[in-house]
């Protein structure tokens, strides 16, 4: 009992002095988005990941981290540990996928933001994704595919609607016109509909007040030497206090594995 | 004035040279058009004011100039012999119990007026441009409209609750938070010299939109301001329009209630006591310019506040022109919609 302890104890250490070491070797200040330990990227492929998350990460606020590895180490550990890391930099609205080569595992988890933004049926669409093209080895298109999706998903109004787009373009964030297609506000028969209105507005104002507007006020025969507020009482009576749910939020674990301190995370767990 | 069963018809001849003199509105004189003379109001020599006396059941006027049948109806205080031109006041209408108190004499004369309504009906800018020109005034009168001016006293009781409502986040959760108070407010309200138009014959509407007039350029009554001009007297009284002026005062009072209770989210009345008293009406007669005018074979009516030249009246509406202006805005706020949208889908990713 005693050396199943001890040897229990040496493996945590160990665990834990490799992964000091390896996370100080990345350097998670937040600066990097993709780790590719386990070499299954070209460095072009993990500039153009990198951009993408980049990218991302300027117009949502949630940082996606793509862990590849090959030492046979707990995934949810190793994403927890990592996301204990970069919260440590204050970054905790997070995307972290990690894989590794040895166990053939995968596992994904959002944080905070990210959490809030993803519903239950995204995630799993996000885990069937990854699950096939990593099966495939096609670690570049899993990766790539994973990081568009969950940024469309992130974007999309509500989960009637999950965006389903089968292989990626060069730039999956913006439509074909270079707006936004998020906003209703910004689609341009929306915004003609609207100028009419204000249009029709001003016009009937105009016409309304075509004819002379009256121009007494209650001050205007008011006789203010003499007029007076006699007595007045203004008597506290109670408070009431209502609480709503401020977002959505679906605090739930697909591999076992929980929140960190009061935030809330959701993750999925596969092998491939 | 009154004598028997007759009634009286007022001249002011001019001592100089005996024409009808009439009052002008920006001496505030009595002036001959003949001569020029000028005769201040309160100096008129008692002897040049010539009376005339017909049969009061008749009900018909004769001017004393050239005879003529002066054509009124029963409610006409003061009008021009349409014949001569001279201006005559029906004197019985207008005195005993039914005398004015006060006048507003008129400060526009007709020419001003004319040319008023001429800027004014240019920047009708919905109108057609045929009435933009204003050229097709088919009659412009000055008339002396009927007022009843109220000193009221209100009683005021309010009871309502007030609540502040505050909001915030704690952790996952929203908070709102409402504040309830109760109310109470006792108030003393005096309002000087409310008026209420005391003639059938002019829209409520219209004559409620050509107020204030200054008060300050109140007279007391002498029928030689009316000369020139119309007058009516009142076909209300006092009694019969309080009603009126009990409402108008009461969103004066509702308004008053309102800006004592600021400070709250929202404030809900749960019983309101205004009474409300008559100190005093008095009756004047207040200076209004009617222009009626044709565009389209259609009279349209205008009035203008005869001291303060503030004119009230729906003018016509061209299509045409509210389909371009409505056009125009909405072009305009859409280019601009489209040019932030760019702005900001531009500046995303840059």
């Amino acid at each position: 009992m005693k050396r199943i302890y001890k040897r229990g104890a040496l493996i945590v250490f160990v665990t834990a002095l490799f992964m000091l070491t390896a996370f100080s070797v990345f350097g998670v200040t937040g600066e990097r988005h993709i780790y590719d330990e386990a070499n299954l990227l070209t460095d072009e492929e993990e500039m153009e990941l990198e951009n993408l998350a980049r990218k991302i990460r300027s117009q949502l606020h949630v940082f996606i981290a793509i862990i590849t590895k090959e030492d046979g180490t707990d995934v949810a550990d190793y994403a927890a540990e990592f996301y204990q890391r970069i919260a440590a930099n204050g970054i905790t609205d997070t995307l972290i996928l990690t894989v590794d080569m040895e166990a053939r595992e995968f596992h994904f988890v959002a944080h905070n933001r990210a959490d809030e933004l993803l519903y239950d049926d995204e995630l799993d669409e996000l885990y069937d994704t990854l699950g096939s093209y990593l099966s495939a080895e096609d670690f570049f298109t899993a990766f790539h595919a994973f990081i568009r999706d969950a940024h469309d998903y992130m974007l999309a109004p509500d989960m009637d609607e999950p965006r389903t787009g089968d292989g990626y373009s060069a730039d999956p964030i913006t439509t074909s016109d270079g707006t936004r297609e998020d906003n209703i506000f910004y689609l341009w028969w929306v915004q003609l509909i609207i100028a009419g209105l204000i249009a029709a507005g001003i016009v009937g104002y105009m016409a309304y007040m075509a004819g002379g507007k009256v121009t007494v006020t209650q001050g205007t025969y008011l006789d203010h030497a003499t007029s007076k507020i006699r007595s007045r009482r203004d008597i506290y009576l109670r408070t009431v206090v209502t609480k709503t749910k401020r977002t959505k939020s679906n605090n739930h674990s697909g591999g076992g594995f929980g929140g960190f301190s009061g935030g809330s995370s959701s993750s999925r767990r596969g092998s491939f | 004035m009154k004598r028997g069963g007759e009634t009286m018809v007022i001249h002011y001849k001019c001592p100089n040279c005996g024409d009808d003199m009439h009052f002008d509105a920006k001496t505030g004189a009595l002036t001959c058009p003949a001569c020029g003379r000028e005769d201040h109001i309160d100096d008129f020599p008692q002897d040049h004011i010539q009376e005339m006396f017909t049969d009061e059941e008749v009900n018909e006027y004769h001017c004393e100039n050239c005879g003529a049948v002066l054509l009124t109806d029963k409610n006409t205080a003061a009008t021009k012999c349409s014949y001569c031109g001279a201006g005559v006041v029906l004197a019985d209408r207008l005195t005993g119990a039914i005398a004015p108190q006060l006048v507003i004499p008129f400060a526009i004369s007709k020419e001003e007026a004319i040319a008023g309504f001429k800027k004014w009906a240019r920047k009708r800018l919905l109108a057609p441009a045929g009435f933009m020109n204003a050229d097709r005034i088919k009659d412009i009168t000055g008339v002396y409209v009927p007022f009843w001016l109220y000193d009221l006293d209100s009683d005021v009781e309010v009871h309502a609750i007030g609540t502040r409502v505050r909001t915030y986040v704690k952790g996952d959760y929203i908070y709102t938070e409402t504040k309830y108070y109760q109310l109470y407010r006792d108030i003393y309200l005096k309002y000087n010299k409310v008026p209420i138009d005391a003639s059938v014959k002019m829209d409520d509407e219209l004559m409620d939109k050509l107020e204030p007039f200054p008060y300050n350029q109140l007279k007391d009554f002498q029928f030689p301001y009316l000369a020139g001009y119309y007058a009516e007297k009142y076909q209300y009284d006092d009694d019969e329009l309080f009603p009126r002026a009990k409402s108008k005062v009461r969103k004066f009072i509702d308004s008053f209630i309102y800006s004592t209770m600021t400070g709250y989210t929202n404030v809900q009345i749960q019983d309101k006591m205004i009474h409300t008293k008559k100190l005093n009406a008095y009756y004047a007669l207040l200076p209004v310019w009617v222009f009626t005018y044709d565009h389209n074979r259609e009279e349209y009516l205008f009035v203008m506040n005869g001291q303060t030249g503030k004119i009230v009246g729906k003018p016509p509406i061209s299509l045409g022109k509210v389909a371009a202006w409505y056009s125009g805005i909405t072009a305009g706020v859409f280019l601009l919609f489209r040019l932030i949208t760019l702005a900001i889908a531009g500046g995303w990713f840059s």
